[in-house]
C-alpha cells in the first residue's frame, strides 16, 4: 500500500508542478509580486519603529523583518494542502465519487490533486531571497541548527493548524456552508505579522494552546534568532497539539465519510 | 454466482424541509428549529444480474437510477436491504471491491479536469496497480477502437462532450473490471455517437465478457444492446424482464414524414383517417398509429405519397410506464371483477 | 420618517436572507469585524506602550483612524469588482447591449456599483457607532467636520471606482490584466492608508504618495475624522482628492472611447 501511494503521491506533485516551462513569466512575475507585497510590511514596521526609539518590546527592526519573512515560509507549506480548504466544496458538489468508486483514499486524493507546488516554490524562493538578504545586511548569522529547528517547529505548527482548518472543513458534512467559521479561523492568521510574546497573557496562550499560531511565526524566529528560551518546550507544545488533533481529525474523518455516504454529497 | 445480487434495497434521504414560508419569524424558527424530512430514493428493489449480461436499467430523472448504481459502487450506504457485487458488499468492503468495477457517470467527470487526459490514466492505473506493460497494451487497443489517440494529451475541460465520454469509457476499462456501470453516459450525444457506442459496449461484453449495468432514460439506448431492462419509477422496480416484451406492449408508433409530392390524395387522406394526426405543416406529418395498423398505414402512405423522408419513433420511456401502469390498473380492475362476481 | 425605517428594514431583511442554518456560521460572520478591530487594537495598544505619539496620533486618534478605515473599507470594498465587471462585459461581448442605447456606459457602471455601498452603510453605520462607544471613542459631532468628512469619503469612492474602471478598460488592449492588477492593489494597501496613516510613513513616501491618487480613498477621510478638527492641510488634501478626480475621469474617457472604437473595430 505504502508503494502505492508513494507512487500516486510522486505523480501528483510532478502534476502539480506541469505548468511550469508554459508559464515561466508569470512565476517571476508572482516572486516579484511577493516581494513588493511583503516590503509594504516591512515599511509599516520601519514607520511604527521610527516613533519607538528603535525597538518594540525587544524586537528590533531585523527581528521584525525576520517575521515578515516567516510568513512566506509558513504560506510555502500550506500550499501543499491547498486542497483541504477545497473539501467542503467538493463535498458539495459531489466529487468525492470519484474516488469511493475507486481503490483510493479519498482524503489523499483530494489533497493530493491540488497541491499548489509552484506557489509553493514561488514562496519559497521568495522567503530565501528576502532572508537571505535580511540576513546580510543587518550581520544575522543563524546556526545550522538554529534553521533546521525552526523549520522543523514551523512544520509542526503548520500541520496541526491545516488539521484544525481541516477539521473545521469537514464540518461541511453536517453542516453545509461553514465558509464564515472557516474565514473566521484564518483571521486568526492575521496575528502571525505580529510578535505574540508581546502580547497579554490570555491571548499569548491561546495562540499558543489553542490556535498555535506562535508555532508558525513568533517561535520559529526566535529559535532562527537564537534567542528562544526553550527550543524543546515549543516543539513539544505543537507536538502534543498535533498528535491531539490527528485523533481528533481521523475520527471525524471516519464519521464524515459515512455521512457522505449516507448522503451521497 | 450472480454477478449483481439484490435484495430488498432501500434508500431514503434527510432534507430540510422547505415549506416555502417567507417572512422574517417564519425564518427565524426554521433557523432555531431546523426541521428536516425523509425523502424515500429507493424503495424496496430485488434483482439479480448474472456474469457476463448486459442489462438496461431504465428510468425518468429522480426515478431512483442514480442513487441505485451509487449503491452498487459502493458511493451511497443503503438504508435498508442487502447488495452484493461479486461477492462483495460495495460500501463495507470499498478498496478490495473497486479493483473489479468500472464506472462512468455521464452527468459528472470521473477524470481530473486540468490535466492531460493521459495523465489521468495513469494516475488511474496506479490507483488500480496495474502493470505498466498491461496498461500501454490496453490503452493501445482502446484508443484505436474510440479514437482517441489524438486527444490523449489534452486536458479534459477541452474536450467535446463526445470526446470526453469516450475517455472516460476508455478510464473505466483499462484495469480489466469485470462488471462496469455506467450511470447515462450517452446523455447529450447525438444519435451516430449513441450508436458507435452501443456497439462499442456490445463488442466489449463478447470479447471479454464484462457484465454491463447501463442507466437510461432514453429507449435507443437499450435496444440491440440490452436483451433484458429493468424499469423504475419513484423509486420502485415496475419491470423486469426482456425488452422485446415491452416494446410489443407498445399500444402506438409515432410516424414522421417530409412529403415531396402527392401521387394519390384519396388513399392518403384514407390512411390519415386511421392515425392521430399530431402535428402538421406544409410538408410534414406527425403520426400516431396503433401499433396493429402501423405496418398497413405505413404502407398505404408509402404508396400514395412521394416521401422524402420518413421516420418510425421508438417507444419514449413515459410512454411504456404509463402502458406499464395502465395495464396494472386494468389487471387490478379485472382481478377485482373477477373476485366480485366469484362473490 | 416611517419610509426611512421601512427602507432600512428592508435592507435588513435582505441581509437576513443570506442567514444560513448553521449557528456557529452565523455566530462567526458576527464575529468578524470584532475580531479584525480586536487585532489592531491589541498590536497599537502594545505599540503605544512604548510611545507616547505615533506621528500626530495619540492612541485614541490611532483606534479611530483605523475603526473609520474599517468601515470605510466595509462601504467601499464592493467597488473592488468594478474592474472584473467591467472585463466579464468586454470579453463576453455585452458591450452591445450598451453601445445600442442612449446611456453612457461609465455612468451606468457607477450607479450599477452604488447599490452594494448604501447597503453596507445602512447596515454599517450602527455597529460603527456601537465600536466607538465600547471603545471608549469620541464619536465627531461637529456639523462642518461631517460635511467635510462625507466629501472626502465620496471623493474618495469616486477615485477607486475610476481607478477599478480604467483598469477593467485595459481589457480593450491586454486580454489578462491580472498580474498588474495584483501588483497595483499591494502599492495599494499602502499608498491608500489601509495599513497604517500615510503622514506616518518615512519622508520619501509621503512625498510619492502625494503624486498619486490613492491617499485620497481612505486616508484623507480617516484622518479627518480621527483627528475631529480641521486643520491647514485638510484644504491640500480635498483639493488633491479633487484634482484626481478630474485627472481620473478624463483618463478613463479617454481611454474608454479609445477602446471602444478599437472594440467595435474587432467585432466585439
Amino acid at each position: 500500500m505504502w508503494r502505492k501511494y508513494s507512487r500516486l503521491l510522486f505523480r501528483f506533485v510532478m502534476i502539480s508542478f506541469r505548468d511550469m516551462s508554459e508559464f515561466r513569466i508569470d512565476f517571476f512575475t508572482s516572486i516579484l509580486h511577493s516581494l513588493i507585497y511583503q516590503a509594504i510590511f516591512i515599511v509599516f514596521w520601519k514607520s511604527v519603529l521610527s516613533f519607538t526609539a528603535k525597538d518594540l518590546g525587544g524586537w528590533s527592526f531585523p527581528d521584525l523583518v525576520i517575521l515578515t519573512a516567516f510568513t512566506l515560509v509558513s504560506n510555502a507549506v500550506m500550499q501543499w494542502f491547498a486542497g483541504l480548504l477545497q473539501l467542503p466544496r467538493k463535498v458539495l458538489k459531489g466529487e468525492l465519487d470519484k474516488y469511493l468508486s475507486k481503490p483510493l483514499s479519498p482524503l489523499f486524493a483530494l489533497v493530493a490533486e491540488d497541491m499548489n507546488g509552484m506557489a509553493s516554490m514561488q514562496a519559497m524562493v521568495s522567503a530565501v531571497l528576502i532572508l537571505g538578504s535580511a540576513c546580510l545586511y543587518f550581520g544575522v548569522h543563524p546556526t545550522l541548527g538554529g534553521i533546521l529547528v525552526s523549520l522543523l517547529l514551523m512544520v509542526v505548527g503548520c500541520v496541526v493548524l491545516l488539521l484544525i482548518q481541516g477539521w473545521i472543513s469537514m464540518l461541511t458534512f453536517w453542516w453545509g456552508d461553514v465558509s464564515r467559521l472557516s474565514s473566521l479561523f484564518m483571521l486568526s492568521g492575521e496575528f502571525e505579522r505580529y510578535p505574540i510574546n508581546l502580547f497579554p497573557l490570555g491571548v499569548r496562550r491561546l495562540l499558543t494552546w489553542v490556535i498555535p499560531i506562535g508555532a508558525i511565526s513568533t517561535y520559529p524566529v526566535l529559535v532562527f534568532l537564537g534567542r528562544a528560551e526553550s527550543a524543546v518546550r515549543y516543539l513539544g507544545i505543537a507536538a502534543v497539539l498535533a498528535l491531539f488533533w490527528a485523533v481528533v481529525f481521523r475520527f471525524s474523518w471516519r464519521k464524515a465519510l459515512a455521512r457522505y455516504e449516507a448522503f451521497g454529497g | 454466482m450472480q454477478a449483481i445480487h439484490v435484495r430488498n434495497l432501500s434508500k431514503s434521504f434527510r432534507a430540510p424541509v422547505r415549506d416555502g414560508a417567507t417572512g422574517i419569524l417564519a425564518r427565524l424558527r426554521r433557523f432555531v428549529v431546523n426541521p428536516s424530512e425523509e425523502l424515500p430514493a429507493v424503495r424496496d428493489i430485488s434483482f439479480d444480474v448474472p456474469a457476463g449480461e448486459v442489462v438496461g436499467f431504465l428510468g425518468a430523472n429522480g426515478s431512483g437510477k442514480s442513487t441505485t448504481i451509487k449503491m452498487l459502487t459502493g458511493i451511497l450506504t443503503p438504508s435498508a436491504g442487502l447488495v452484493e457485487v461479486l461477492g462483495y458488499v460495495p460500501y463495507r468492503e470499498r478498496i478490495a471491491y473497486t479493483h473489479h468495477i468500472g464506472l462512468v457517470l455521464g452527468q459528472k467527470t470521473l477524470l481530473w479536469w486540468n490535466i492531460p487526459v493521459i495523465d489521468s490514466l495513469r494516475l488511474y492505473r496506479d490507483i488500480y496497480g496495474q502493470s505498466a506493460k498491461d496498461f500501454e497494451q490496453r490503452l493501445d487497443h482502446f484508443a484505436d477502437l474510440l479514437e482517441i489517440r489524438d486527444i490523449l494529451h489534452m486536458p479534459v475541460r477541452k474536450l467535446s462532450l463526445g470526446l470526453r465520454m469516450r475517455a472516460e469509457i476508455v478510464a473505466s476499462l483499462l484495469h480489466r473490471p469485470r462488471v462496469i456501470f455506467l450511470d447515462e453516459p450517452t446523455i447529450g450525444l447525438d444519435v451516430l455517437a449513441r450508436l458507435k457506442l452501443k456497439r462499442f459496449l456490445r463488442r466489449v461484453n463478447e470479447e471479454e465478457g464484462v457484465t454491463i449495468f447501463l442507466t437510461t432514460h432514453n429507449m435507443f439506448d437499450v435496444e440491440e444492446l440490452c436483451r433484458r431492462c429493468m424499469i423504475i419509477d419513484k423509486g420502485r422496480l415496475i419491470y423486469d424482464g426482456d425488452i422485446s416484451r415491452l416494446k410489443a406492449n407498445e399500444k402506438h408508433k409515432i410516424v414522421e414524414l417530409e412529403v415531396l409530392e402527392v401521387a394519390d390524395d384519396r388513399r392518403l387522406q384514407g390512411a390519415l383517417q386511421r392515425c392521430q394526426v399530431l402535428e402538421q405543416t406544409a410538408t410534414t406529418f406527425r403520426l400516431q398509429v396503433p401499433s396493429f395498423d402501423a405496418v398497413d398505414v405505413i404502407g398505404e402512405l408509402l404508396e400514395s405519397c412521394r416521401l422524402s423522408n420518413l421516420n418510425v419513433i421508438p417507444p419514449t420511456l413515459e410512454s411504456i410506464v404509463e402502458k406499464i401502469f395502465q395495464e396494472r390498473s386494468e389487471r387490478r380492475d379485472h382481478v377485482a371483477e373477477v373476485l366480485q362476481t366469484a362473490v | 420618517m416611517g419610509r426611512w425605517l421601512r427602507c432600512y428594514f428592508g435592507v435588513l431583511r435582505t441581509r437576513l436572507k443570506t442567514l444560513s442554518h448553521f449557528r456557529a456560521n452565523v455566530i462567526a460572520w458576527i464575529l468578524y469585524s470584532p475580531l479584525q478591530l480586536g487585532i489592531i487594537f491589541l498590536l497599537w495598544r502594545i505599540i503605544y506602550h512604548n510611545t507616547d505619539r505615533v506621528g500626530s496620533f495619540g492612541f485614541q486618534d490611532m483606534m479611530l483612524y483605523y475603526l473609520v478605515v474599517h468601515f470605510l473599507r466595509r462601504i467601499v470594498e464592493p467597488v473592488q469588482t468594478v474592474n472584473y465587471e467591467v472585463w466579464t462585459d468586454i470579453n463576453q461581448g455585452n458591450l452591445d447591449v450598451y453601445l445600442a442605447r442612449p446611456v453612457s456606459f461609465g455612468p451606468f457602471v457607477f450607479f450599477r456599483s452604488l447599490g452594494a455601498p448604501l447597503v453596507e452603510i445602512a447596515v454599517g453605520l450602527p455597529f460603527f457607532l456601537l465600536f466607538s462607544w465600547l471603545l471608549g471613542l469620541p464619536i465627531q459631532r461637529d456639523p462642518r467636520l461631517l460635511a467635510v468628512f462625507l466629501v472626502s469619503v465620496l471623493a474618495g469612492f469616486v477615485i477607486l471606482f475610476l481607478i477599478q474602471f480604467i483598469i477593467g478598460s485595459l481589457t480593450f488592449w491586454f486580454e489578462r490584466i491580472f498580474g498588474i492588477r495584483d501588483m497595483i492593489f499591494s502599492v495599494f494597501m499602502l499608498f491608500s492608508g489601509q495599513l497604517i496613516p500615510i503622514s506616518v510613513l518615512p519622508r520619501s513616501l509621503v512625498t510619492i504618495s502625494r503624486y498619486l491618487p490613492f491617499e485620497g480613498i481612505y486616508f484623507v477621510p480617516g484622518t479627518i475624522y480621527a483627528q475631529g478638527q480641521l486643520g491647514p492641510e485638510v484644504a491640500g488634501y480635498l483639493v488633491r482628492q479633487l484634482v484626481w478626480i478630474a485627472l481620473l475621469w478624463s483618463a478613463a474617457a479617454l481611454v474608454w472611447t479609445r477602446g471602444i472604437t478599437r472594440y467595435a473595430s474587432q467585432g466585439g
